[in-house]
């Protein structure tokens, strides 16, 4: 069974489609990497993380601000980027993890907000307006920048990621920290009893799901070419996320099926409304903003 | 000199103050308020006491949406309103729940005008930026920190007394 969707995933080019369905499909494996990251703390943990926007915009910015300023390629800003981003994920997980439940899900927001409110004034990013990588500059195909004219490119790549996700997922939960956190999503208590460090245990995991989710951020940043805080940190993103994983359960098989689906809807609402489509050199970079309804409900 | 208040904001306030009172009778005076209590603290007992929980959670529902109803109402006089206004107001608003504490109406009370002096002394920076002409204060746009300070009074309370100034303990 998992065979023929990875066959069927890596074979998927050769199909006649369009380029929607292209771009439909990066942003599909996208959100499938974002999910996995946080099915680590939010699905084996049971910490409903509503921040996780935060850590896209640091691994998206920190590839985009690295890119246009210093020139350096995608495959160095990118571990720079998730350093970054588990460096600050220690910062404020420490404190966090006293909280449970809803506060701390609530205070995620917060901190979240608190980033994107930073980032919206700070002029070395961009401030407001963000920042835009120029795919003049760096004659396509670049393969250090990650910079390509064709979706197929993009679509391995992180077809890429997501395998080497997956193959990862699979390993932790039958590692010892995800033995560990499943007891802890049971009975926080009884899991203390037994002699694990509950709080450290959730600060290690909390640092995996950056980890994914930066990763998928720098990526976004070489993939959108256009980044702004309104896009890549705000709590839309943070939710869709949350929802996605959330749809499926806490379970690595449910991992793939259903994602995606909010997604396509938008970008086919998006197509329909005559917005920016896949054939112009801009991609529908606002991810979220047709999202409202939907959460709104 | 002297202060020039606009009635439309007045009026608000003075109207809020009622809501406030009300919702306050309603908790503490009235049976319904009471039930409503016991469920918060203790569902299971509180059935077993013959309230009906799935009720009183409706009602607290309703009543939440009532009050923010009577707030989006008055705030419409002298604020632009768009149909994505409403995240910037329900992060307001969980900041003063978790400043007053939860559950706690009194506490809510005295939060908000917290949080409403949080969201105006920023623009005493700029007040005073350009009053003495410091240059450096100038530069610092302090009030598009605005919300910013809520939201880390919120994260500072949360992680140092997530019981808040009146809530119940946990």
């Amino acid at each position: 069974m998992a065979g023929s969707v990875a066959i069927t995933l890596i074979i998927f080019p050769l199909f006649p489609l369009s380029s929607f369905a292209m771009s439909t499909m990066i942003q599909f494996l996208m959100f499938a990497l974002y999910g996995m990251g946080w099915n680590t703390i939010g699905g084996y943990g049971g910490q409903v993380d509503l921040g996780k926007a935060q850590y896209v915009g640091i691994g998206a910015y920190t590839t985009a601000v690295m890119l246009i300023r210093w020139d350096i390629p995608f495959w160095v800003s990118m571990p720079i980027g998730v350093c970054f981003a588990v460096t600050w994920s220690f910062i404020i997980g420490y404190p966090l993890f006293r909280l449970k439940g809803h506060y701390f899900a609530i205070a995620t927001i917060a901190t979240s907000l608190v980033l994107k409110d930073i980032f919206e004034v700070w002029d070395f990013v961009g401030a407001a307006r963000g920042l835009e990588i120029s795919p003049i500059k760096y004659p396509p195909p670049d393969f250090l920048r990650l910079i390509f004219r064709e979706d197929i490119y993009y679509f391995y790549f992180i077809l890429g990621f997501f395998f080497l996700g997956i193959l990862y997922i699979n390993w932790f939960r039958k590692s010892r920290l995800g033995y560990q956190l499943r007891s802890i999503k049971d009975n926080e208590d009884m899991a203390r009893s037994l002699g694990i460090n509950v709080h450290w245990a959730k600060i290690k995991t909390y640092a995996i799901a950056t980890a994914f989710v930066s990763v998928v951020g720098s990526f976004h940043a070489c993939y959108i070419k256009n980044i702004e805080p309104e896009d890549t940190m705000s709590l839309d993103i943070s939710i869709l996320i949350a929802l996605m994983a959330m749809l499926e359960g806490p379970d690595l098989c449910g991992a793939y099926y259903r994602r995606g689906n909010p997604h396509s809807r938008q970008e086919l609402s998006q197509g329909m409304a005559g917005g920016p489509g896949r054939t112009g050199g801009h991609r529908p970079h606002s991810v979220c903003n047709d999202h409202h309804a939907d959460f709104r409900l | 000199m002297g202060i020039i208040i606009s009635a439309t904001k007045l009026a608000a306030a003075g109207l809020s103050v009622v809501a406030f009172v009300g919702v306050w009778l309603l908790m503490k005076r009235t049976k319904v308020g009471k039930a409503l209590t016991a469920t918060a603290l203790n569902p299971q007992g509180a059935r077993y006491m013959g309230i009906p929980t799935e009720r009183m959670n409706a009602l607290a529902w309703g009543i939440g949406g009532a009050s923010a109803t009577i707030a989006g109402a008055l705030i419409v006089n002298f604020w632009s309103v768009n149909p994505f206004v409403g995240l910037l107001f329900t992060m307001i608003a969980f900041a003063i729940v978790a400043l007053g504490g939860f559950g706690s109406v009194q506490g809510a009370f005295f939060a908000g005008l917290v949080v409403g002096l949080i969201t105006e002394i920023p623009g005493f920076w700029d007040f005073m930026a350009y009053t003495f002409e410091f240059d450096w204060m100038m530069d610092v746009p302090m009030t598009s920190f605005k919300y910013m300070w809520v939201y880390v009074a919120y994260f500072v309370i949360m992680v140092f007394r997530p019981r808040g100034l009146f809530g119940w303990k946990q």
